[in-house]
């Protein structure tokens, strides 16, 4: 209680009294498919975005307070509405250590294409499909700081349910989710508190980092009840390794998981590097080309099981910031592909105008397809933030 | 922040009194080596450093625009310092940081924290021939300064405003570099900068130069210019630095520029 009172203390000071770093954003988002939904859903949903971001130190620096909340409305799909804080935390900032406590968003990744390793926060699938769109954890984080790195204990009372698209959604399963109700392996259900642990360092060129999480998967299995996918939450022990290596303009990367869990224990890895070339004309631009292996054990049950990932990426370090990624992911058994093609600049000084397309295919042979349903998924969105 | 600072400051090269009786004798080379690491000596001791950057970008057609960063740097042992460039403008990258650990001789490390993935992400530092945020700066230009990445040549010493400057010329041992070599001013008597021509490494020839002033001595001892346009001779766009609220000795400490200590940001 004497907690919740002095945070909520530092959150009304922090509000009122300091003047912080205040950033805003309102987006709007509108994605226009090739095809109606193979459930009858409709060919193009718009959404509204605002995230908040306010940041201030107290005490001299020894305290950080951050609150960030996000909402979003969308025109279709109910499911696809939110209000979340990606943070609203506070962090005591001592003399080799820091305690990090409340709702914060945390990203453990080093390669571009898998998400193996992340593991604290659930996904909003409603958001992007990327796997980048989080929920907030509440969670405690003690970090301890060592000559070779760092030494990160959490404990993440409380969880959150996967977000996924409601029945006149896009893109999900040809069976509509259950998002009324989740069953758990735990009996705790979601009021289970998991705990991990993260030990990373810094050598030089070398970057690695272990990582052990006990406790509810984020990733929920379904089964079918009453014709919809209810999602089931296993208790799993998952071990991450995530190694990066820079030599010149070569990034390498790696990171692996062994988890147990699902059936039995299995292993995923992702491994590949980032080539950077730098001014490669008179006017400056940069050239990343990425190229990534993605594995998993557990064969053809998972679709990215023995797939290549290839991507460039060109800035142009111009003034209005333009950026072209181009892309694809693909199955290197069937051919099964996820292709995309994005690109963002700036207006003004607060103004971002970006475009996304996807596409998705795969082999004619029924067999060898693993998602035949995002075949006829294409689309193409289209973004426009102002920045305040 | 110190890096750019530096290297700008390369520009900075905050310099203190030199007494030149001792390097006078020196044959050309080894005069402007003394005379570089005579003001490499004189910079030391700064402990931290924090400041407020503006960056005006005015290109040939007569466009205009602003950037506003925030700048701390760590001084560390033998050039390994280490430092932060947080973004306020544009407000698309409001928050992104630069965190920096330089080390003389070698690729620096370098990261930059993502606030709308929550992510840090380790970018590659060798080739630094990129336009920073589209100013004429390069990374390169912005990077720290250290006395063993070069060849020195003294040339002459001239008239430069209403100094005296020495003329040296610097050329890189590093192959990535973007640059044949530089040619700096630096006056006589405080060793500052006030003009750098850059000759570019594709060509021979020389594309920009830049120009510093409004110096100003913090603790007595550390010159440091408020002032720095660059310009392009090629299409006669330029991008001048304003330094603002430039202070020294803050309290930062190497916790703060850990890379897990950028999370905190979010």
């Amino acid at each position: 209680m004497a907690r919740y009172l002095s945070l909520s203390a530092l959150v009304l000071s922090a509000a009122f009294v300091q003047a912080g770093e205040v950033r805003q954003e309102f987006s709007l988002e509108h994605r226009q498919f090739d095809d109606p939904g193979a459930q009858g859903q409709a060919r193009s949903d718009t959404s509204l975005v605002w995230e908040g971001h306010y940041r201030t130190d107290l005490n001299e620096g020894s305290d950080v307070v951050v609150i960030a909340p996000r909402a979003r409305l969308n025109n279709r799909d109910s499911e696809r509405n939110l209000f979340d804080f990606q943070s609203l935390s506070w962090t005591r900032i001592g003399q080799g250590w820091e305690l990090r406590s409340g709702v914060r968003t945390e990203t453990w990744q080093v390669t571009e294409s898998a998400h193996l390793v992340d593991i604290l926060n659930q996904l909003d699938t409603t958001g992007d499909v990327d796997g980048e769109d989080k929920l907030g954890q509440p969670m405690l984080n003690l970090v301890l700081y060592r000559d070779w790195g760092s030494v990160e204990f959490y404990a993440l009372p409380g969880f959150r349910e996967r977000r996924l698209p409601g029945e006149d959604g896009r893109l999900r399963l040809p069976l509509p989710y259950d998002t009324e109700h989740a069953d758990y392996e735990s009996a705790a259900e979601s009021l289970r508190t998991d705990a991990a642990l993260r030990v990373s360092a810094l050598f030089g060129d070398w970057e690695w980092a272990l990582t052990q999480f006990s406790g509810t998967s984020r990733e929920p299995q379904f089964n079918v009840v009453n014709g919809k996918l209810r999602p089931y939450y296993p208790v799993i022990d998952q071990s991450g390794l995530e190694l990066q290596y820079a030599a010149g303009d070569w990034l390498w990367k790696f990171e692996g998981i062994s988890r147990s869990g699902f059936g039995r224990r299995y292993t995923a890895a992702a491994g590949g590097f980032e080539y950077t070339y730098s001014g490669v004309s008179p006017s400056g631009h940069d050239l990343g080309i990425l190229l990534e292996y993605l594995f998993d054990d557990r064969g053809r049950q998972t679709p990215l099981n023995n797939d290549v990932f290839l991507a460039l990426r060109w800035s142009l370090n111009d003034l209005d910031g333009t950026e072209l990624l181009a892309g694809i992911i693909s199955d290197a058994d069937s051919g099964e592909y996820l292709a995309v093609a994005e690109f963002s600049r700036r207006f003004g000084s607060a103004w971002r105008l970006s475009a996304d397309a996807r596409w998705f295919g795969g082999p004619d042979r029924v067999a060898d397809q693993q998602l035949p349903f995002l075949y006829d998924e294409d689309y193409v969105s289209v973004e426009l933030t102002r920045f305040f | 922040m110190k890096r750019f600072k530096r290297g700008v400051q390369r520009v900075g090269l905050a310099l203190l009194v030199l007494t030149t009786s001792a390097i006078l004798q020196a044959d050309e080379v080894n005069k402007a080596y003394q005379i570089m690491a005579e003001s490499e000596r004189r910079d030391e001791g700064w402990q931290d450093n924090r400041s407020e950057m503006q960056m005006i970008i005015r290109r040939g057609d007569g466009r205009e625009i602003v950037r506003e960063l925030r700048t701390q740097a760590l001084e560390g042992d033998s050039g390994e310092d280490k430092s932060l460039m947080v973004f306020d403008e544009p407000l698309d990258v409001r928050g992104t940081v630069f965190l920096t650990h330089s080390y003389p001789l070698e690729a620096d490390d370098q990261w930059i924290y993502l606030p709308s993935q929550n992510r840090v992400k380790r970018i590659s530092s060798k080739r630094r021939n990129g336009r920073f945020m589209g100013s004429e700066f390069t990374f390169e230009d912005l990077a720290a300064f250290a006395l063993e990445e070069y060849d020195y040549t003294y040339l002459r010493q001239e008239a430069c405003g209403e100094h005296s400057c020495h003329v040296i010329e610097m050329r890189p041992k590093d192959k990535y570099s973007g640059y044949e070599k530089f040619v700096y001013f630096m006056d006589v008597d405080e060793l500052r900068v006030w003009r750098v021509e850059f000759y570019d490494k594709r060509t021979g020839k020389h594309s920009k130069t830049m120009t510093m002033s409004d110096y100003t001595r913090y603790l007595d001892r550390y010159w440091r210019a408020s002032r720095a346009v660059m310009k392009n001779l090629l299409n006669g766009a330029e991008t001048e630095i304003r330094w603002r609220k430039e202070e020294f000795r803050v309290g930062l400490n190497e916790q703060d520029f850990r890379k897990t200590a950028l999370e905190r940001r979010q």
